[in-house]
């Protein structure tokens, strides 16, 4: 499938047409402006990976299923389908969103995990807070604080 | 300034280059494409649904049905583009259909970066000639010569990778400056990414865990990222940045479990010389096969 190697002299020495260098112009043009002004024209993006400073105190959410006899088990959105992976990430806006909103996807998350066949009289969203240091074998010596955020059924 | 890097950009190049970048490119977004994930993200409820760029068009996540349609579509046209049928044709819908795929899966929340890479090397290629060789539609065609319709794509691609590592560390520069490094910012980084986790990910836990190599670590991503651009000054720095890049995406993956390969095949299909390497190799083919056996060299006793 190689064919024979063409060979440098026979290089057309014309300049591309103007239309390309309009069309190369255009796209490096409108990436490089989305890099540095941080546009998000998804998939020309701003390239902000990891870019901010992370720090010792962390905080996160996890979401419990609670059965009937109030026992709680904790979810894993990463066993429901990729739609319910973004828990973490929407939680973490709660605080820019309605009530009516928050408890709406709160009952979601509650309808997808009893779909997938757990046990759900209702569904509680934690915050938990906790410091990187000190360790102890691999995890966090202190434990995290957990602070219950919402409650749905 | 202008004029050297246009004459630079618009300088000839070998079709069989070009060639190389859209089999690599367009392989790898067929594998890509082949993913579970976009069905798992079909059918969400729509107050989930975080839209962002073109997806604000849509009112929701699209359908399972029309996520599996665009998705077979997109691997049957990706995998077409490769062997070179109607490149023209089946790499810009190809590319359509992982637009639209990836624009679902960074609509959850989050920017998601992990193929955007590929998706902007493969711009220059959907306005360029890419099946003039190591095609199915070359074959039909007498061979291509060495032309500046066949250079421009190559570099504008490799202007594109280069710059998103670049802009990637320079971000970082910018958001945090030197703390990037000298804090214990990548500490924490690995630490949260391994207490995420059901058990401790030994390899994140090995590196916090010493802050010497965190602030080693953070150095040398940083130093590859800003520094990426120099090869498209000297090629041959290429022997080291890619192998750098396919080493940092590698690390990225031991220690937080993120998959950045796109990011790593597509560096390695747009900087290797693929022409060189493939003339390289059939020229020694038939020296081997010319070459005496060589004599046994069994003990004699």
């Amino acid at each position: 499938m190689a064919g024979p190697h063409p060979t440098i002299d026979e290089a057309e020495i014309e300049r591309p047409p103007a239309w390309t260098r309009w069309f190369v112009g255009l796209f490096l043009g409108a990436f490089v402006v989305c890099a540095l002004a941080g546009i998000e024209a998804w998939p020309l993006t701003g390239w902000r990976l990891f870019s901010h400073l992370r720090h010792e105190h962390q905080t996160t959410w996890q979401a419990y299923a609670v059965d009937a006899s109030g026992g709680e088990t904790r979810v894993s959105f990463a066993r429901l389908p990729a739609a319910y992976h973004g828990f973490t990430l929407i939680v973490s806006q709660f605080g820019s969103l309605p009530p009516g909103r928050r408890t709406e996807n709160c009952r979601t998350w509650a309808a997808a995990v009893r779909t997938s066949g757990e046990d759900v009289a209702t569904l509680r969203i934690y915050r938990l807070d906790w410091n990187l240091v000190p360790r102890k074998d691999g995890r966090p010596a202190i434990p995290p604080t957990r602070t219950l955020e919402l409650e749905c059924r | 300034m202008i004029r050297r890097l246009e004459s630079w950009l618009f300088a000839p190049g070998d079709p069989r280059r070009l060639a190389g970048l859209r089999i690599g490119l367009c392989s790898l977004l067929a594998v890509r494409l082949g993913r579970p994930l976009y069905a798992g993200l079909a059918g969400q409820p729509r107050n989930l649904f975080r839209p962002i760029s073109f997806m604000h068009l849509l009112p929701s996540m699209p359908s399972r049905p029309v996520a599996i349609a665009v998705q077979a579509c997109g691997v049957a046209a990706a995998v077409l583009a490769a062997a070179g049928l109607r490149s023209r044709i089946t790499l810009p819908l190809a590319w359509a259909c992982g637009v639209f795929l990836n624009g679902m899966a960074t609509s959850t929340g989050k920017v998601v970066h992990n193929d955007v890479l590929l998706l902007l090397a493969l711009v220059p290629l959907l306005a360029a000639p890419t099946g003039d060789a190591w095609s199915l539609d070359a074959l039909r065609r007498p061979p291509a010569a060495v032309s500046a319709r066949h250079g421009w794509p190559v570099r504008t691609a490799m202007v594109v990778v280069a710059g998103g590592y670049f802009f990637t560390g320079l971000n970082k520069l910018v958001f945090s400056g030197p703390a990037w490094v000298t804090s214990g910012n990548l500490r924490w980084v690995l630490y949260a990414a391994s207490d995420a986790r059901a058990r401790p990910v030994w390899a994140a836990v090995f590196i916090a865990d010493r802050p010497w190599l965190s602030h080693l670590v953070a150095g040398a991503t940083l130093l590859l990222e800003i520094g990426f651009p120099l090869v498209l000054l000297r090629p041959r720095l290429g022997w080291l940045v890619v192998p750098g890049a396919v080493a940092l995406h590698a690390s990225i993956w031991a220690t937080l479990h993120l998959d950045y390969s796109a990011w790593a095949v597509t560096a390695i299909v747009v900087f290797v010389p693929w022409p060189e390497l493939v003339d390289a190799i059939s020229a020694r083919a038939p020296l081997k096969r010319a070459s005496p056996p060589l004599p046994s060299r069994g003990r004699s006793g």
